[in-house]
């Protein structure tokens, strides 16, 4: 499968590699948006520049870890933690400890932590590392590390349709080594860090997790042999004597990540086990196996000793025309420099092939006994190509800055701007970066054989700089298609680091066996379709989460309608019926329905005991017409709202009652580039007044700001007023006083007045750096992510701006809309069901949810739980959290009342009036009277409504 | 009176492979037409707020509707605009474009064909006028206005009140050429060559009289459908109107009695009152289509 033998360390490679000196600009590792000061650091392939290696090949430097020069109060030393027989330093994610240590020489190391998991939770590990008093370079800021998991032993458990249910993945504590190494996978071996002779420091600060570190260890560079010396120490070895050994994929050991998971597959009746009408877990990985770093460990164990080979029946078929790579280890080690990037090519079908470099198999020397296998994603031999196009898309980037400031945003394409004389160096640049690209898509073919979808996108633009370079004059005309190009780049350096791969069965057999092929004849093929064909006629397919052991009697049942995506309903019977079926004598029917389809269930008669995803004005239509049950009637009703906010359950109230549990709550946030900020040296905007100073000098530079024009955004400036919607608990709106009338004129003054566009895109806008600055809802964070690659970094979220009082004291309250799940009022297991919707919300269960929608659809479908505590469990990084949560202090939001629905009516006709009447100003249309008009209609309509309500309504608590 | 049902029985045993025949019909007619109407009508005297059992309260819904309700008076008003224009209207435009397209050469009629039909078969085409007139600068006629320099501020025509009628009825009409122009295609290649040459010797002299007197007498049965389909679908213009305006439509000026059926049935949950919404419609349809049948018929004669 190897191909191609690496050529030399790999350290040489990449400072070859970095002909290009990236700017200030560079689109960064994940850390970047962490610390604002990142921004100036270098970058590793700067830093091997300025260092050139000289490998220590003499001794180690130990750093003495369990006595830190200097840390901070809530760092520990624990002896023996977690009994696993080592002390060591304990590092809690608010806590820092540095080392001071001496270099003998001059010399590069490689950088070994030894380290545990303190407490079981999760994520990874992470550390702030410093050297010196500062972060040596960019990628080496943040230093992430893996904790370790086990998820049952391939024998899993069924449910009542015969289908296997996931198990849950379990932390186990132990001791690991980790070698600082880059965690995005640009480069593809452990860092090289350089130690002038004499006295250093080492700091490291928590960032996420609580980290327990043994040792710190500054190691020469490891060298590791390649096959030919391998193959020779073995040589005259025989073949070992004994039946092979067959390890199921989904019967791993041991797992790095929690998000890896087993997973089934239905095309192939070759793979083991399979079953034409259950759902079987029969591989592992395929998408959930991609992130770099991701490993998995098999256990085995040898009869005899001797020589052996390893086949793999496995399966690319995620990454079009280019091979996935994998790490491989024997008892831990990599046993010879080849096995360190083997190539998994690309096909939709199985395949199944014995690890070697394509020519000759690779023969594996193994012992009688225990052993264990591990395979861990690695950019591999992508590496190059990724790192290279990372560093030409930092210049062009600049290069296109540069022309920009002659010919501004839109240029004219018929003017010759005399681009050879004003920038005959970028020309010449990107010439080079032309060439360079163009040997790395070359190279890359050569490996991945002939397709070339991989690297489409770079062709393109490689074609395209040919033209501006050769023609320097047809630079103005392709300028916008440039900027497209270098945009499709950034978010293809995203995927192209991605390594997937599925495997079925791992096959240890004596060298010179024969491997079973990869698929079944062409008859068993046909059979199987047909059988699983007949079959998905008595499968149901909506009630995706019966799940049930065989003693069905005593158990209570619940039925759980779904109103969103298939994933995320999977999802949860995933979480179901790995703890909560288990833990609790219910059996849960989790059905996905279409949404609307409640109301009809609740007259037919058959609606479910809870149901998920209803809008924030569910919880009250429902409730005033007795379908869902009051929540405050539960005990322990107090305890569990703790854990929301007042303003995520505020719209479920009711007379006192509570007639919904939050399931999401989004609220306003400001958003910003920070790059443009910088670049104009603007503020940003801490309150309205702020804001509306900024607005002139934006709309000089052609920018504008994007500002919602709903209910919601009036309701923060009514809001931050000290105003309210309605008066004497939703009897009268109080929209004609003088609060609310003055917010509404403050609120059409930010259209009327300072211009901002009504109706706009905002991702678009905000993405071309036209709308540098925009009021959206926190959720619209996923959309960048995944639709705004190219500016990832360059942008921030922060809290809203608010309003000054006279005591300057700024009130920046910003309003949200929530999810809510209802416990409907015909459910015969009341008490179960409240059981069921506790756990759902539990912060545990909430954060293992966002976990695995993000493994699942990408770290764009960040999940935004109501519940406060599951939000800082969640992948969200220290400075988003940060804001997050400051904005978290201060919300609000529109209270629903019988009637409440003619609010965003009433706002809308009275904003629309007011602003297209502008336009006339003979008509001069006043927004303080226009919405006058209206709070008649409104109040009639809300006592209309609590007229035929009255009832209900009597019935205080 | 005994003697005639008997006789009714009889004839219905004699002829029962007959009923037979029409009875899966008949029972699903009834069950799914017949019986929602009969229920809307008696919903129409209570109040039913959806979920709780329903009230009898006699006319006042009616009474509610046509005295007190100002906004209901808006509905059908617009309702009736869009009505007498989009019915005959897009009944025009289909009788015409059908007869064009049925002059050209076959290979390019069942082109231009599937180009007229496409806005109705593929369900919410018409969304991509919302992009037209689209209130953002960059929105396609906006955009054009503001490059051609007739603006600087783009025109929220999906907000403004001046604006939004004229869009819905434009983009109304572009979606009403559905069944009924294809029914229209189908009967003029369905005309016998035979009246022509016929017609032309009994003295019609140009295409206008071939037109008025054999193709459209000949199209009768054809153009009374399409004209039903027509006027049916005007009258329930709503889904549109909110898909590109929004809902409600700036102070109503859009609004129809689709749209307020819409409002009472599904965010206020007054049942009862929707279902004498629902009511007033269906009358108000059954006598228009009375009324284009007998006109129709008159044609030609």
């Amino acid at each position: 499968m190897l191909k191609k033998k690496s050529l030399i360390s790999a350290v040489t490679v990449i400072s070859l590699l970095f002909t290009t000196v990236a700017g200030n600009y560079t689109v960064s590792a994940v850390s970047a948006a962490d610390t604002g000061s990142t921004n100036s650091l270098i970058t590793y392939s700067q830093y091997t520049q300025d260092n050139p290696a000289v490998p220590d090949t003499e001794g180690k430097i130990t750093v003495d870890a369990l006595n830190p020069t200097q840390h901070s109060d809530d760092v520990s030393i624990v002896e023996n933690i977690h009994e696993l027989g080592k002390d060591a330093v304990v590092i809690p994610d608010t806590g820092n400890a540095e080392w001071v240590f001496t270099a003998e020489r001059d010399c590069a190391y490689m950088l070994r932590i030894t380290y545990a998991a303190a407490e079981k939770s999760g994520g990874n590990l992470e550390l702030e590392l410093e050297i010196d008093g500062k972060t040596p370079f960019k990628e080496a800021s943040l230093i992430s590390m893996r904790r370790t998991f086990t998820q049952s032993n391939g024998e899993f458990e069924t449910n009542v349709a015969g289908n296997d249910i996931m198990p849950a993945s379990e932390e186990i504590l132990r001791w690991n080594t980790y070698d600082v190494s880059d965690s995005t996978g640009y480069t593809d071996t452990p860092f090289v860090f350089s130690l002038k002779q004499g006295q250093h420091s080492i700091k490291f600060t928590g960032s996420r997790g609580k980290v327990a570190v043994s040792a710190i260890e500054f190691l020469p560079l490891e060298t590791v042999i390649d096959y030919a010396e391998y193959e020779k120490q073995y040589d005259g070895s025989a073949a070992a004597e004994t039946d092979p050994i067959i390890i199921e994929g989904e019967a791993f050991s041991e797992k790095n990540s929690a998000t890896v998971l087993p997973t089934t597959d239905r095309t192939s009746p070759a793979t083991t086990p399979q079953s034409a009408v259950a759902l079987k877990l029969n591989t592992v990985g395929a998408s959930s196996w991609k992130t770099v770093g991701d490993a998995i460990t098999w256990k085995f164990t040898a009869d005899a000793s001797g020589m052996y080979e390893i086949g793999i029946r496995y399966r690319q078929n995620l990454s079009d025309g280019i091979f996935a790579s994998r790490k491989l280890y024997i008892d831990g080690k990599v046993p010879f420099s080849e096995a360190a990037k083997i190539h998994f090519d690309y096909d939709s079908a199985w395949q199944c092939e014995k690890l070697g470099d394509g020519e000759t198999t690779y023969a594996f020397w193994l012992e009688a006994g225990e052993h264990t296998i591990t395979l861990e994603a690695v950019s591999g031999d992508v590496s190059q190509i990724v790192s290279e196009v990372n560093a030409a898309l930092n210049s062009l980037n600049r290069i296109y800055r540069r022309i920009v400031m002659i010919t501004g945003s839109s240029p004219d394409v018929n003017r010759d701007y005399g681009f050879d004389e004003l920038i005959p160096d970028e020309i010449e640049e990107m010439a080079e970066i032309s060439d360079n690209l163009r040997a790395c898509v070359e190279d890359i073919k050569e490996q991945a054989g002939a397709s070339g979808s991989y690297t489409s996108i770079i062709d393109k633009l490689v074609f395209q700089i040919d033209k501006m370079t050769e023609k320097p004059r047809s630079i103005a005309e392709n300028l916008k298609q440039f900027k497209s190009n270098l945009g499709s780049l950034s978010s293809w350096l995203l995927s192209a680091i991605e390594q997937p791969l599925e495997i079925d069965r791992i096959f240890i057999q004596p060298e010179g066996s024969e491997l079973p092929k990869a698929e079944k004849g062409f008859f068993e093929k046909l059979a199987f379709s047909i059988k699983s064909f007949l079959a998905s006629y008595v499968t149901d397919y909506s009630s995706i989460g019966q799940t049930e052991g065989a003693d069905s009697e005593d158990r209570e049942e619940l039925t759980v309608w779904i109103q969103s995506g298939r994933d995320q309903g999977e999802i949860v019977r995933d979480l179901m019926s790995s703890t909560y079926t288990k833990e609790h004598n219910v059996t849960v029917n989790l059905k996905i329905v279409p949404t609307g389809t409640l109301l009809q269930s609740v007259i037919a008669g058959i609606a479910p005991d809870v149901a998920f995803d209803c809008l924030t004005t569910e919880p009250v239509d429902y409730a005033l017409r007795g379908a869902v049950v009051d929540l405050t009637e539960f005990e322990d009703y107090d305890e569990v709202f703790s854990q929301f906010s007042e303003a995520a359950i505020k719209p479920a109230r009711l007379n006192g009652g509570v007639y919904g549990m939050p399931q999401t709550f989004g609220f306003n946030m400001m958003f910003y580039r920070t790059d443009i900020f910088e670049e104009y040296g603007w503020e940003v905007p801490k309150t309205w007044t702020e804001l509306k100073k900024l607005i002139p000098s934006l709309q000089y530079n052609g920018m504008e700001v994007g500002i919602p024009h709903d209910s919601s955004m009036y309701a923060v400036l009514l809001y931050q007023n000290g105003g309210e919607f309605y008066i004497e608990d939703g009897k009268y709106t109080n929209l004609k006083s003088n609060t609310c009338l003055e917010s509404f004129v403050d609120f059409c003054e930010l259209f009327t007045l300072y211009d901002s566009p009504v109706t706009f895109d905002f991702a678009n806008r905000f993405r071309t750096g036209e709308m540098p600055l925009a009021i959206q809802n926190y959720t619209v964070y996923n959309q960048l992510i995944a639709f705004a690659p190219e500016i990832k970094g360059l942008w921030e979220m922060v809290p809203i701006p608010g309003t000054e009082d006279e005591n300057g004291n700024i009130n920046n309250v910003s309003v949200g809309t929530t999810t809510y799940m209802m416990l409907m009022e015909t459910s015969q297991n009341k008490d179960t069901a409240w059981e069921f919707m506790k756990w759902y919300m539990s912060p545990q269960v909430q954060s293992d949810y966002g976990m695995r929608m993000e493994s699942l659809l990408g770290n764009c479908a960040k999940v935004n739980s109501a519940n406060n505590e599951a939000l800082s469990l969640m992948a969200w990084s220290s400075s988003e959290y940060r804001n997050l949560t400051e904005q978290l202090k201060n919300v609000d939001a529109i209270p629903q009342v019988p009637g409440g629905y003619y609010l965003d009516r009433v706002l809308t006709f009275a904003f629309n009036r007011t602003y297209n009447g502008s336009e006339e100003q003979t008509m001069g249309e006043d927004p303080a009277e226009v919405l006058t008009q209206y709070v008649k209609e409104f109040n009639e309509e809300l006592a209309q409504k609590r007229k035929e309500f009255n009832e209900v309504l009597q019935n205080e608590k | 009176m005994r003697n005639k049902t008997k006789y009714t029985l009889q004839r219905m045993r004699k002829s029962k492979v007959s009923y037979l025949f029409v009875a899966p019909y008949m029972i699903l007619f009834t069950i799914f037409t017949v019986l929602p109407v009969v229920i809307a009508m008696f919903l129409s005297l209570t109040s039913f707020n959806v979920l709780q059992m329903p009230t009898f309260v006699g006319l006042e819904n009616y009474g509610r509707l046509f005295l007190k309700d100002s906004v209901f008076m808006t509905g059908v008003k617009n309702t009736l605009i869009l009505g007498v224009i989009l019915g005959p209207g897009g009944y025009l435009l289909s009788l015409i474009c059908a007869w064009f397209i049925n002059e050209l050469t076959p290979k390019i009629r069942s082109f231009v064909t599937l180009l007229f039909y496409a806005p109705s078969i593929s369900g919410n085409a018409y969304l991509i006028w919302g992009i037209l007139f689209s209130g953002d600068d960059y929105g396609y006629i906006n955009g054009l206005l503001i490059r051609l320099g007739f603006i600087n501020e783009p025109i929220q025509f999906l907000q403004n009140t001046d604006y939004i009628m004229p869009v819905v009825i434009i983009v109304s009409l572009w979606t009403s050429l559905g069944t009924g122009f294809l029914s229209m295609i189908a009967a003029f290649q369905g005309v016998d060559k035979t009246y022509f040459e016929a017609g032309a010797i009994d003295g019609i002299r140009n295409r206008w009289q071939e037109l008025w007197y054999i193709t459209i007498p000949m199209l009768k049965p054809q153009m009374i459908f399409s004209a039903v389909m027509s006027i049916t679908s005007a009258f329930n213009v709503g889904a549109v109107i909110t898909a590109i305006c929004g809902y409600p439509t700036t102070d109503y000026v859009a609004h129809t009695i689709m749209n307020h059926l819409t409002d009472y049935g599904t965010t206020r949950f007054e049942m009862g009152y929707a279902s004498a919404i629902a009511v007033v419609l269906f009358v108000l349809m059954i006598s228009f289509n009375q009324f284009a049948k007998r006109f129709i018929s008159s044609i030609g004669k």
